[in-house]
């Protein structure tokens, strides 16, 4: 009983220091809600009388603020951010209620971030993609369809275009998933400098593979540079990446190649394909191009004059640019070119085939202010200022016939070969699927497999054999 | 002497103070638990029972309309046939088995010259920590340039010493990119076994050695017959805490080689983002987890009765 009493001493004791302690910290909640009151009151009515004083019609009520998330890497990247702040500010000058709120995504992470953030239910109302992920986007059942909504500008896209983004998602029906915003697809930046080095003419850029295959190996004789670098005669990405497998994708369409054929049949192990992978090989095999190359290194070999070419799109010379560190002086050394291929008439821009990656604006359903998103992704993809702004600020161009009209896009070389390569732009065949991921997975594996030794046929059946059975074929 | 989970008797006043709430000492026991408990059950617990439940169903992100489907045993079945995944696991046991292996040689190389008298030791002490305090992906974007191809300093020092005559691809050829990688992970792991085997090392009583000396035992002798007997406890937690930890690296690996190339750096860990978060195949990538989690549970109770013996801790 001595101890349970004492026990109970103890934390009467406990209880009542601890109130006191407290009393002496801080004031409790309700002194603080009297303060709060009293306050409130004094600094009401002295509200009221100044309003009599200064004014006699009330203030006009402030409108609401709608919050348009919208999510990309065009934030993230130097050659961009500032073009995207400033479309985003002559957005919200134009819409004064509209606030757009940016989440910066890496391009690497787009993808799997923006499907996470669907399937946890918390999207952004809009975003940028890259035109091979829309298969999975409209699969994935987030995404808004467009043709009804903006059914009255889609015609007005450069041709085809539009087509790529519209098939049968999840609900089996055939929808516009996706608004083009600019183009992005495959051309050749070759290094001039080291062109003249190696004694060719700079002005002769290759049309054909033969022509290609001349060129990049008499860079590669060039050897080594004064730091005793290597010199490559052509850098592509060649890492287990879906850069990899989609790069290597335009070299399979211009021999004549593709993933799937029209039904959707696997046809990646036909002859053209053996063909397009064997020509990859021997680049690496003849020490003309790196095997376990990262996409992102080719900016920093061109600009330090280690390599003779790369393939990429369009913002690739803001990039070039800025890695050189030379700024717009750095355009002296480099030229650019429709892919090389074996189809066709060379002289003719349709048969240099590339893939498209052009970027892509979705809404998603999930949003509290469709209508504001939609605006804004319109805005973003057909304003004829905004887009000659981002144009000329990032080398991307949009692909929205109207504001194709200014002369800038015709008159610039640059902008024109981009203009002629769209007539050989096509979407992949595995993009309009949602075993785009794993697809573009076994591409990557097939290709690095044959540039580290493999046989090119072997990697190839290997991987037709994997897209199969994600096909179930 | 108390042997560990023995019962602890109450003492009197604390029995009748339990009296009076009406708790025994074991409902006593459970209510003070009780908070710890449904933190597990909410972090660990409901996880791992949702990870086991979704490893028997089909979800895919990519069409997460369609809701999950039972499919009970088959993406297990679909992963044992598969060559793949079984090489993923041999990726998986030569990655953990050289980087542990690596890191534990190193650490307890640099823990014995550590321990010893030397000048400026608590510097060196120091400085050997500096891999472990440096963020992992940070180490393996350094790593990453250290490798590289065209300026990597790798490259340029073996070359140098004429070990190679043409620059090497370390993590671009699959023959070399597993390797590379375990070195980098050598690098940023030994300080762990090295401070952990060092605190070890500092416990071992002067006295024993001091007789063991008198015994006419050398160098090598004292190391084999007092040294390791006395740290055996310590090492087998130290190494199995590194297993576990080595099993589940993700970021060193992802940021490096991201599994490739080919597969050559492929781990689970990498499968399982690969399959879960890229493919967004949730269930086989949950499979691919059940099974590794099977795995870890086995090994962990077949590591300690191996190598730690059957005799009990005591204190």
């Amino acid at each position: 009983m001595k101890s349970r009493s004492t026990v109970w001493t103890i934390f009467v004791l406990v209880m009542v220091f601890s109130a006191l302690v407290s009393g002496c910290v801080a004031p409790t909640p309700q002194v603080i809600e009297k303060e709060k009151i009293v306050t409130q009151v004094v600094e009401k009515s002295v509200e009221k009388a100044v309003e009599k004083v200064v004014t006699a019609t009330p203030e006009p009520k402030k409108a609401e603020q709608k919050v348009v998330r919208f999510a990309g890497w065009i934030g993230m990247e130097e050659s961009t951010a500032k073009q995207f702040n400033y479309m985003v500010d002559a957005f919200q000058k134009k819409n004064p209620d509209v606030k757009i709120e940016y989440e910066g995504v890496a391009w690497e992470n787009t993808r799997q971030q923006l499907l996470l953030e669907a399937a946890s239910g918390n999207p952004p109302c809009a975003a940028q993609i890259a035109a091979p992920w829309i298969g999975q986007f409209a699969y994935s059942g987030a995404i808004n369809s467009l043709e009804d909504k903006v059914g009255d500008i889609l015609p007005n896209y450069a041709p085809g275009v539009v087509d790529a983004y519209t098939f049968a998602g999840a609900d089996k029906k055939v929808h516009t998933w996706g608004l083009p915003w600019v183009a992005v697809h495959d051309t050749i930046f070759y290094n001039t400098a080291l062109m003249k080095k190696a004694g060719l003419d700079p002005a002769k850029l290759p049309t054909t593979i033969d022509e290609f295959d001349a060129v990049v190996h008499a860079i590669a004789k060039l050897g080594k540079d004064d730091k005793g670098n290597r010199i490559w005669g052509y850098v592509t990405s060649t890492d287990r990446s879906e850069l990899t497998a989609n790069l290597f994708n335009t070299w399979l369409f211009n021999f004549g190649g593709d993933v799937l054929d029209d039904q959707g049949k696997v046809i990646i192990n036909n002859e053209a394909g053996v063909k397009a992978l064997s020509y990859y090989k021997k680049l690496v095999d003849d020490g003309v191009m790196p095997a376990g190359f990262a996409f992102r290194d080719q900016y920093n070999v061109m600009a330090n004059y280690q390599a003779g070419g790369f393939s990429d799109g369009s913002y690739a010379r803001d990039v070039l640019r800025l890695t050189s560190g030379k700024g717009n002086a750095f355009d002296a050394d480099f030229a650019v070119a429709l892919h090389p291929t074996t189809l066709g008439n060379p002289a003719d821009p349709a048969s240099h085939k590339s893939m498209f990656h052009h970027h892509t604006l979705v809404t998603f359903k999930q949003c509290k202010y469709p209508q504001e998103a939609l605006n804004f992704i319109k805005f973003l993809s057909t304003d004829p200022e905004i887009t000659l702004y981002y144009a000329k600020g990032s080398s991307l161009f949009p692909l929205y016939k109207p504001a194709l009209k200014d002369p800038f896009y015709s008159q610039d070389a640059y902008a024109k070969t981009f203009q002629d390569g769209l007539a050989g732009a096509k979407l992949y065949s595995i993009s309009k699927t949602p075993q785009y991921a794993q697809a573009v997975d076994f591409i990557a594996i097939a290709v690095s497999k044959a540039l580290s030794g493999g046989d090119p046929k072997a990697a190839l059946d290997d991987c037709a054999a994997n897209l199969k059975v994600l096909y179930k074929q | 002497m108390t042997t560990l989970g023995s019962e602890v008797e109450a003492s009197p006043a604390r029995k009748r103070f339990l009296r009076s709430f009406r708790l025994s000492n074991t409902g006593f026991s459970i209510l003070l638990l009780l908070p710890a408990l449904l933190i597990l059950a909410f972090t660990i617990i409901y996880p791992l029972v949702r990870g086991i439940y979704l490893s028997l169903n089909s979800y895919s992100l990519v069409n997460f309309g369609a809701g999950i489907e039972w499919v009970g045993l088959q993406n297990f079945k679909t992963l044992l046939s598969s060559p793949d995944y079984l090489a993923v696991w041999w990726t998986t046991i030569l990655f953990v088995a050289g980087s542990v292996g690596g890191q534990f040689i190193l650490g307890f190389l640099t823990a014995i010259v550590l321990n010893q008298d030397l000048r400026q030791r608590n510097l060196f002490r120091g400085l050997f920590l500096v891999p472990w305090i440096v963020p992992t992906v940070v180490a393996s974007l350094l790593f990453k340039w250290i490798y590289n191809q065209q300026y990597g300093i790798f490259d340029y020092v073996l070359r140098s010493v004429g070990l190679i005559s043409e620059f090497k691809a370390w993590i671009g050829d699959p023959h070399l990119a597993l390797f590379s990688v375990t070195l980098a992970n050598v690098w940023k792991g030994f300080p762990f076994h090295m401070i952990v085997l060092l605190a070890a090392l500092q416990t071992i009583p002067g006295e024993i050695v001091e007789a063991s000396i008198i015994d006419g035992a050398g160098a090598l002798g004292r190391f084999r017959w007092v040294t390791l007997p006395h740290l055996r406890y310590i090492i087998m937690i130290d190494l199995l805490i590194s297993i576990i930890w080595t099993f589940q690296n993700f970021t060193m690996i992802w940021t490096m080689t991201e599994g490739g190339p080919v597969t050559a750096t492929t781990t689970l860990a990498i499968s399982i983002y690969r399959t879960a978060f890229q493919a967004f195949d949730m269930g086989m990538g949950a499979a691919i987890g059940a099974i590794w989690l099977a795995f870890m549970v086995v090994f962990s109770v077949l590591f300690v009765r191996f190598i730690g013996g059957t005799t009990r801790l005591e204190i």
